[in-house]
């Protein structure tokens, strides 16, 4: 799914400001810092986010010349994700749970030390699983002020509008009729009119 | 009120733009002209339309047709009050054709095609597909914006109310003359 390839189904943001002085060089340093990482198993995480090349899923390394194809700005977030299925979780645990219980000859676990056994299990089975890896391409028209993210999946949408506004120093707003409206149409006190409007009925007559 | 309170209280206005699309586009017969110095560009409802009322409760009416507008589905639907809460359009402009499927809450377009990329160059076919990704919102975004000129300005809207009124009732739009 991308800009580049495949299905053009993306989520458009309008973005509020324009890039401050001295942009170029702190975007690619923001890049860099928030670039994709592998998923850190060892700190019980199963998912990772991060920047990478558009096109280039395993590049890391920015320079502006790279991301830049005038107007646009094109980068790709870049999510690993490791799923264990809960059968595997669970006939792995029910067999090491039966071999701690023949080896101490005890006749069940306490609730922390099945905790415990859990967490190592996952561990051990995370350190061997394969990640499914997504990327969602990002354009954006910094002479239209628009921005483009290739998909409509709400928990990416979130994760990628926190991150931009933190890292980017612009504000976005996801596209919709009264964002359309201010923004564009040319008329006086849009935003109240807007807001004033009930919905209309285009029947007339008591509706069948 | 904060902005997420102005985006949901104004989101109607999406579904009520996409029923004024159809009523164009049948009334004129695909054609939809877009004033001065832009160019006239063909609306056709296809493959599928989902209608629902006001209420996130109310049933939602779902066509899947060549046709959808014209079945009588989405028909009974309009004349039930419902209005398009999503529908598959093909655009015409310049003898250049996009198909999208446009949500009316958002605004939001997915599953686009757009025309055949001309150019050979690896950057120059992204920058290419890029730019008619542009002109397909841009298109989008000057219908909605013709459409909320017309919301906004009381007496020419009542008219046109008028007009869909009776294209709802009759079933089918009395054809205007362009120009």
């Amino acid at each position: 799914m991308g800009a580049i390839k495949g299905t053009l189904t993306y989520t458009k943001y309008n973005v509020e400001n324009e890039p401050s002085d001295g942009f170029r060089e702190v975007f690619v340093e923001e890049l860099f810092r928030h670039r994709h990482r592998e998923i850190d198993v060892e700190a019980g995480r199963d998912q990772s986010f991060g920047w990478v090349v558009m096109g280039c899923p395993w590049l890391r390394e920015f320079t502006w010349d790279q991301v830049f194809l005038d107007p646009y700005v094109c980068v790709s977030l870049r999510e690993d994700r490791i799923r264990i299925p809960a059968t595997t979780l669970k006939s792995m645990l029910a067999e090491r749970e039966a071999k701690v219980l023949e080896e101490t000859g005890r006749d069940k676990l306490g609730r922390k030390e099945r905790s415990a056994l859990k967490d190592d299990v996952l561990l051990q089975l995370r350190r061997r699983a394969v990640p499914d890896i997504r990327v969602f391409d990002v354009m954006w028209n910094v002479h239209e002020g628009t921005l483009r993210l290739w998909t409509q999946n709400r928990g990416i949408r979130e994760y990628f509008e926190d991150l931009v506004q933190r890292s980017w120093g612009i504000k976005i707003h996801p596209q919709s009729p009264y964002s359309l409206g201010v923004r564009y149409l040319e008329k006086d006190n849009v935003d109240e009119e807007m807001l004033a409007l009930d919905p209309a009925d285009f029947v007339g007559v008591e509706a069948l | 009120m904060d902005m997420i309170e102005r985006l949901e209280s104004t989101s109607f206005l999406g579904k009520e733009f996409l029923t004024w699309l159809w009523y164009q586009s049948e009334s004129q017969s695909g054609l939809i002209d877009r004033g001065p110095g832009q160019d006239a560009v063909e609306v056709w409802f296809m493959d599928r339309i989902t209608l629902s009322g006001a209420a996130q409760s109310s049933s939602r009416v779902v066509v899947r047709a060549e046709e959808p507008g014209a079945s009588w589905e989405a028909r009974t639907a309009l004349r039930a009050g419902k209005k398009v809460e999503q529908a598959c359009l093909r655009i015409v402009c310049n003898q250049r054709e996009w198909v999208t499927t446009i949500t009316g809450e958002r605004l939001a377009t997915s599953s686009n095609k757009i025309p055949a990329i001309m150019t050979r160059e690896e950057d120059d076919q992204l920058f290419e597909r890029f730019h008619l990704l542009d002109q397909l919102d841009e298109m989008i975004q000057s219908l909605y914006l013709d459409f909320l000129s017309l919301r906004l300005s009381s007496d020419d809207w009542a008219a046109e109310v008028d007009n869909m009124r009776a294209w709802v009732a009759e079933g089918s739009a009395p054809t205007i003359a362009n120009g």
